[in-house]
């Protein structure tokens, strides 16, 4: 069976083979069902996962799926753009015990991620982890199906989460746009700093959906640590969560 | 910790929306209803959530138990 490649995507290799960057710059990369991690990761010799493809792409560069799949989890450390074209759907199946995201790049650098589908079916801990980075953009991105450990530690990495913010220091910015995060054990969306944390932040969350949420839907908490903190929520949603739809708490809860 | 809440739905949960300590909150064109413990609750510690007064909040189990600023905070 064929599978149609979306003009999106043909006009990103097009746009890639015509520029002027020497052949060895990789400003472009792509993954594919049937691509493989020996491949340069071209749009002609794809690559198999997202963390090759993002191994192999420079920095500030995009990954782009080119098919429906799914792609593995990913630790992003510099500024990068995974993005998957409307009519594919990319995946990101976490491992047992594991997170599917996690962000641990410089405090310059922008993380964009664009129409993921990360599931943890029922097993994996947590959907994106925000540790550090200059800006996070999340848009179109479906969260769903992630564990919350019974060990919960609040000093380690909380679990059960679609999107769990854990910055420790420096100053940042992150949106989220027309993204769903359903049927997870903790929280939908979560910012908890840790402990000793002078992380400060501004958010925007617009059409946000936070649906089944085992605690809470949508979550600022800097009851451990984490500096000045302001957000802006619009259109958005929290239904069905097993406390609080949304919740602000600056303090220990009471 | 300060931010704006506008055109947002919280239903069906336990609280709908809880702000508290030293938080400032701003709620705006926002339904609250459904919700089983509480509609909204203001934890602040000097009524730090503020509305404008065009939410629609009811048919929550109740709507509100806290002490609510009126010159604030209005319930509608």
């Amino acid at each position: 069976m064929r599978t149609a490649i979306p003009l999106t995507v043909l006009a990103a290799a097009l746009a890639c083979s015509l520029a002027t960057t020497p052949a060895n710059a990789r400003a472009r990369v792509f993954v594919a069902s049937y691509g493989d991690d020996a491949n340069p990761c071209t749009f002609g010799s794809p690559c198999k996962t997202f963390q090759h493809a993002h191994d192999a792409v420079d920095a500030g560069g995009e990954v782009t799926a080119i098919d429906s799949a799914g792609f593995g989890p990913i630790t992003i450390n510099k500024a990068v753009t995974i993005t998957s074209p409307d009519g594919v759907e990319a995946g990101i199946v976490a491992a047992a015990g594991g997170n599917a995201i996690t962000i641990t790049a410089a405090a310059s650098d922008d993380i964009v991620l664009r129409g993921l589908t990360v599931d943890g079916a029922g097993v994996a801990f947590n959907g994106i982890v925000f540790i550090s980075g200059g800006s996070l953009t999340v848009i179109n991105c479906t969260l769903q199906n992630f564990l919350f450990n019974p060990a919960f530690n609040p000093t380690n990495t909380p679990s059960g989460n679609g999107i769990l913010m854990r910055p420790s220091s420096g100053s940042f910015h992150f949106a989220i746009t027309n993204t769903i995060m359903s049927n997870n054990d903790s929280t939908g969306f979560f910012y908890i700093p840790p402990s000793g944390s002078t992380a400060t932040s501004n958010s925007v969350l617009d059409h946000v959906t936070a649906l089944n949420s085992g605690a809470s839907g949508i979550v600022y908490n800097t009851v451990s640590g984490g500096g000045a903190t302001t957000f802006s929520i619009t259109n958005s949603i929290s239904s069905n969560s097993g406390a609080d739809g949304f919740l602000w708490s600056p303090e220990p809860l009471q | 910790m300060t931010g704006s809440v506008d055109n947002v739905t919280a239903s069906n949960n336990g609280t709908g929306v809880l702000v508290q300590g030293v938080a400032k909150v701003t709620l705006s064109r926002s339904i609250v209803t459904a919700n089983t413990s509480e509609g909204v609750h203001d934890g602040t510690s000097a009524h730090t959530f503020y509305t404008f007064g065009n939410n629609q909040i009811a048919l929550n189990n109740p709507d509100n138990t806290t002490v609510l600023n009126n010159a604030t905070f209005v319930l509608h």
